[in-house]
């Protein structure tokens, strides 16, 4: 009996896998030695070789169509990029000079450049151009083999208990092994951002990349594997020990994923079926595959800052709506909730704008909504930017730190500026994009009744409002403690502002932090909180508690805790109620 | 010849896909085309050339461009780096 052995390398898609070893191929298959050719074959050698080059390329775009059906468009720009490296002067010039000027064997020309750009990618530390080196190893892969005139092994043998391992495997490959419900597969190749990794990611096959020398480990068809895709294992030649256990461990994480995917079809609403949106905080556009995954119904809070910071000139209007346009266009039918910039007084010296002065206390200073109209131009960019983005009808438009009603005047005041500029210019947009404000000062949540009649929707920023209310800044770990979210004043302004809104039909939402932690949801719910807006990761995690509680309860525990007198007491309510 | 320099402002540098892309919009022009990037030149017209330099978010790059088309290749290039290559992520996934 063999030892069991542990290898550890780089989770693609993580799972846990157990069973059967398959090997697809070895590295050493395609180890190619140097070889000499005559000076009569040159010719034949370079055409051989121009054969097989196009032989590739035209394989490579049959998978096309195969991976545009099964994994869509972007993957297929990727697939472009690979028939395009073949296309590079590399393949087309050097290769064929080497054959020509050294007389080498077609193979050995090939295998030489390759290890020559393999080289030059595996000097970078950055992750993505090593990927990108796995990539090209596959490339070259293909084009090997063709001219070796060797055929892989058979993938239709492979069944649902098997494991595929292999030196390297390309996307289309991974759509086979799917296709046959393999169970996991191991290389030798690959990082997390590799074309292999993200297939795999894609269609959900538990795979472990990047383990250098598998394919060379005493182990062959039939024997026992088991890929740990939590750790990044692979265990060879597991004792019985280590299969129970990890049997185990297998239930327990189809239990979860099973529990995932159904929590991802179900409406987010409480158990008496009452509506609560759950939508998404992001901070880059990027993120907008994240929500998508994540199944929130929307972006209920867009910052912007990124823009505006770390640079040394003011974004142009083009540059601001290229970001809200692909936003708005990747989330649509749901909305968007674009919040225009909130930095402090001291970005805008490195915009190359007159600053103020450095400020004592900036949390107290120009920032927000105060700064904007300071500088109602830059303002007028973005809402310009904001405006011609919402022609489908599915953004709106959030000014933050408001601290006085008139404030929203002067904003709006802008926005038909902003609007009679593009009329002139024949731009669409949507008329009646609706407007809110960020309800994070005390002044705002206790005058909302004069700031709701004014504009469309309010969100609650409960980081600055806490941090407002009760004079506290959190980071200061002189009073860290005395931050607290559940201090009644702060659950009265919430009740304030909830109560005020639904009595003109309008909705409030929460942004901040306290709506992505699960301890404050069914209070949060209670105060009659409609949206929660929170990071995409944390989606399912508040989706399930959603689904889990009682509004009606909710609601009665929300009356309990506005009665408590300190935080203390509402702590051990909600430690009863779990 | 022109030579231009440009900052490069993409999240996630010059990746595959705006190389290829870039690569695919000059290729068809006759001038020769360098980039630079520190101590280092390679032919912009070489997806792999391009990829070597590991151009990230924030470099320095300089285009040279030589031959009778240089003016409408300089072109393409500052259209490309200011306008398409804004934030195409470098994968569907991530």
């Amino acid at each position: 009996m063999k030892k069991e052995k542990k290898l550890e390398g780089i989770v693609a898609y993580s799972g846990i896998a157990i069973g059967k070893v398959f090997i697809l191929e070895r590295e050493g298959d395609l180890i190619v030695p140097v070889h000499k050719i005559s000076k009569e074959n040159v010719k034949k050698e370079v055409a051989r070789y121009k054969q097989s080059l196009e032989k590739t390329k035209y394989e490579l775009s049959l998978t096309k169509e195969r991976i545009l059906k099964s994994l869509g468009k972007n993957h297929v720009e990727l697939v472009d990029a690979y028939i395009k490296i073949l296309d590079d002067r590399l393949f087309t010039n050097d290769v064929i000079r080497m054959i020509e000027e050294e007389q080498c064997s077609a193979e050995f020309s090939v295998s030489s450049a390759l290890n020559k750009v393999i080289q030059m990618f595996e000097r970078s530390g950055d992750d993505y151009f090593r990927g990108r080196m796995a990539d090209m190893k596959d490339v070259g892969k293909k084009l090997l083999m063709n001219l070796l005139e060797k055929k892989r092994k058979s993938m239709e043998k492979i069944t649902s208990r098997h494991i595929v391992i292999a030196a390297t495997l390309d996307p289309h490959d991974v759509i086979i092994l799917k296709e046959q419900n393999c169970a996991g597969f191991v290389l030798e190749v690959g990082t997390k951002t590799s074309h292999v990794a993200l297939v795999a990611q894609g269609l959900g096959i538990v795979s472990i990349v990047g383990l250098k020398d598998i394919t060379n480990e005493e182990i062959e068809d039939e024997d026992d594997i088991i890929v740990d895709g939590l750790q990044g294992l692979v265990i060879l030649h597991p004792t019985q020990e280590t299969l129970q256990e990890y049997k185990k461990q297998y239930e327990l994480v189809i239990k979860e994923k099973e529990e995932l995917i159904y929590l991802k079809k179900s409406r987010s609403e409480t158990r008496d079926h009452y509506k609560i949106e759950l939508l998404c905080n992001i901070d880059l556009p990027k993120e907008i595959d994240k929500v998508i995954e994540s199944s929130a119904e929307g972006i209920g809070l867009y910052r912007t800052e990124y823009q505006y910071i770390e640079r040394d000139k003011l974004p142009t209007e083009d540059e601001l709506y290229e970001d809200y346009n692909f936003v708005a266009q990747k989330i649509y039918p749901y909305n968007v909730v674009i919040r225009t910039f909130d930095i402090g007084a001291d970005k805008l010296s490195q915009l190359g704008l007159e600053g103020v002065v450095k400020e004592k206390i900036p949390s107290l200073g120009l920032r927000g909504i105060r700064l904007a109209l300071k500088y109602p131009d830059i303002l007028k960019t973005q809402i310009k930017a904001i405006l011609r983005a919402s022609s489908k009808g599915n953004v709106k438009i959030m000014f933050p730190m408001i601290t006085k009603a008139e404030e929203i005047d002067e904003v709006k005041k802008i926005i038909q500026e902003a609007k009679h500029e593009l009329k002139e210019k024949k731009i669409e947009f949507d008329n009646n994009i609706p407007i809110g404000v960020m309800i994070e000062t005390p002044s705002a949540a206790l005058t909302c009744d004069i700031i709701i009649k004014k504009i469309d929707f309010v969100s609650l920023g409960t980081n600055d409002l806490i941090q407002y209310t009760l004079a506290v800044d959190r980071f200061n770990e002189n009073v860290a403690e005395l931050y607290d979210p559940l201090h009644p004043s702060v659950l009265k302004l919430i009740k304030n502002v909830v109560d005020i809104s639904h009595s003109k039909n309008k909705t409030v939402s929460i942004c901040g932090e306290i709506a992505a932690d699960p301890i404050f949801t069914k209070i949060l719910i209670g105060l009659g909180i409609n949206d929660l807006s929170v990071p995409p990761s944390v989606v399912l995690k508040i989706k399930k508690i959603v689904c889990g509680i009682s509004y009606h309860e909710a609601k009665e525990l929300a009356e309990e805790i506005l009665m408590c007198e300190d935080s203390k007491t509402i702590i051990d309510i909600l430690k009863q109620e779990k | 010849m022109i030579e231009k320099e440009f900052i490069v402002k993409n999240e996630f540098g010059l990746h595959i896909r705006p190389a290829n892309e870039l690569v695919n919009r000059i290729s068809s022009f006759k001038s020769i085309v360098k980039v630079i990037k520190g101590d280092q030149m390679v032919d912009g017209k070489s997806v792999i050339d391009l990829l070597s330099l590991f151009i990230a978010k924030n470099d320095k790059i300089k285009f040279i461009v030589e031959g009778e088309d240089e003016q409408e290749v300089i072109k393409v290039i500052e259209d490309f780096i200011e306008h398409d290559f804004y934030y195409t992520a470098p994968n569907p996934n991530n």
